[in-house]
């Protein structure tokens, strides 16, 4: 996978992110809305900075699909809590590939996403995971 | 015309590539002047134990988490015993993953804080720990009744941890009180974030791949030790 491909990969889960977070934001509770909005400006930005870095290496960025089926139907707060750690764990995985594809910079900031994202699961799930964004390490 | 530019651009190539690498050819020459070409290793050698030593060190640096982990369900078994253990055992693959394969986890503290019960072995390869009961001393220190016994058995926890440690998870020992182990624990964690985190921009790719994980996970340890645990 190419440092392009990867990039647009995480632009694309970044992309998915945001209109996740907007269900979330919807069906989370008052509890918990502040975080979800939270997350929803958090992943704006991090599709902004994808979409930039993908023109940054010659790409054209993808566009969001209009709308993205959901892991599971959404239908009350437990359900929203477990989309956005579903997001969360999505884009750790999207990262942890652009980590293995970038150097430098773009490496590093791939890895602070990364970070953040698995903070951001932590969060929302109460528990974590020992191998954020690794798929093959269940 | 064309065939000497093409030749004299040759030639400035080859001349900036012999500069650019002068490693290498200091490399060629020491192995020639001391006889051991074939013991010289090629460049993909070199970088294969580059990665390897990256990987025991960052695996060492996840073992001082492990064995913080370890020193602290020691001492607080009951206190802390159903937070920390999932934490525990994600630490416990964190070094496993990082340890090369066919070569063993590095030695750290876990192996002689685990050891609460007394182990002739585990005293014996620790001097300086005084008597195999300073190391049980531990445990008793969180559970004793306040005053002048808690302090002294906190010493005895003091002098265990820092005759156990090589790494030093608690150069002071276990707090006696379980908040301020899992304080001192969230610290850990995060620095140990940090160093996955400044190891792996010089990594190879798929071993960057796994720091960035591991110290994605080390954030969110720091993260459920700290306010995430809370309520």
């Amino acid at each position: 996978m190419s440092a392009l491909e990867a990039v647009q990969a995480v632009l694309a889960a970044e992309h998915a992110a945001v209109y996740g977070y907007g269900v979330v934001g919807a069906r989370v509770g008052a509890a918990r809305r502040e975080e979800a909005a939270a997350g929803l400006a958090a992943h704006r930005a991090l599709r902004d900075a994808a979409a930039r870095a993908v023109r940054d290496l010659g790409g054209e960025p993808g566009v969001s699909a209009p709308a993205y089926a959901l892991p599971f139907p959404v239908a009350d707060a437990d359900a929203a809590v477990r989309l956005a750690a579903v997001l969360e764990d999505r884009v750790a995985g999207a990262y942890a590939d652009l980590v293995r594809a970038a150097s430098g910079a773009a490496r590093r900031d791939a890895a602070a996403a990364l970070r953040e994202a698995a903070v951001r699961a932590v969060r929302w799930r109460g528990g974590g995971v020992a191998f954020p964004g690794l798929a093959e390490r269940p | 015309m064309g065939r000497s530019g093409l030749t004299r651009r040759r030639a400035l190539v080859t001349a900036a590539t012999a500069a650019g690498v002068p490693g290498v050819l200091a490399g060629c020459t020491g192995a020639g002047t001391g006889g051991g070409g074939a013991a010289r290793p090629s460049a993909a050698e070199a970088a294969r134990r580059a990665e390897l030593a990256l990987l025991r060190r960052s695996a060492a640096v996840s073992g001082v988490l492990l064995a913080g982990y370890d020193e602290a369900l020691a001492a607080h078994p009951a206190a802390l015993g159903t937070r920390l253990a999932p934490l525990r055992e994600a630490a416990a693959r964190h070094v496993a993953a990082l340890t090369p394969p066919g070569e063993r986890a590095p030695a750290t503290a876990s192996t002689g804080a685990r050891t609460g019960s007394p182990d002739p072995g585990a005293g014996s390869r620790a001097p300086g720990t005084g008597s195999p009961d300073g190391r049980t001393a531990g445990p008793d220190a969180g559970a004793g009744p306040p005053g002048a016994g808690t302090a002294s058995g906190a010493g005895a926890a003091g002098v265990a941890a820092s005759g156990a440690s090589a790494g030093g998870a608690f150069p002071r020992g276990v707090p006696a009180e379980p908040g301020a182990a899992l304080a001192e624990l969230a610290a850990l964690a995060s620095r140990t974030a940090a160093a996955h985190t400044a190891a792996l921009v010089g990594a190879p790719p798929e071993s960057a791949r796994l720091l960035a994980s591991v110290a994605a996970a080390g954030a969110a340890q720091a993260y459920l030790l700290g306010e995430g645990g809370r309520g």
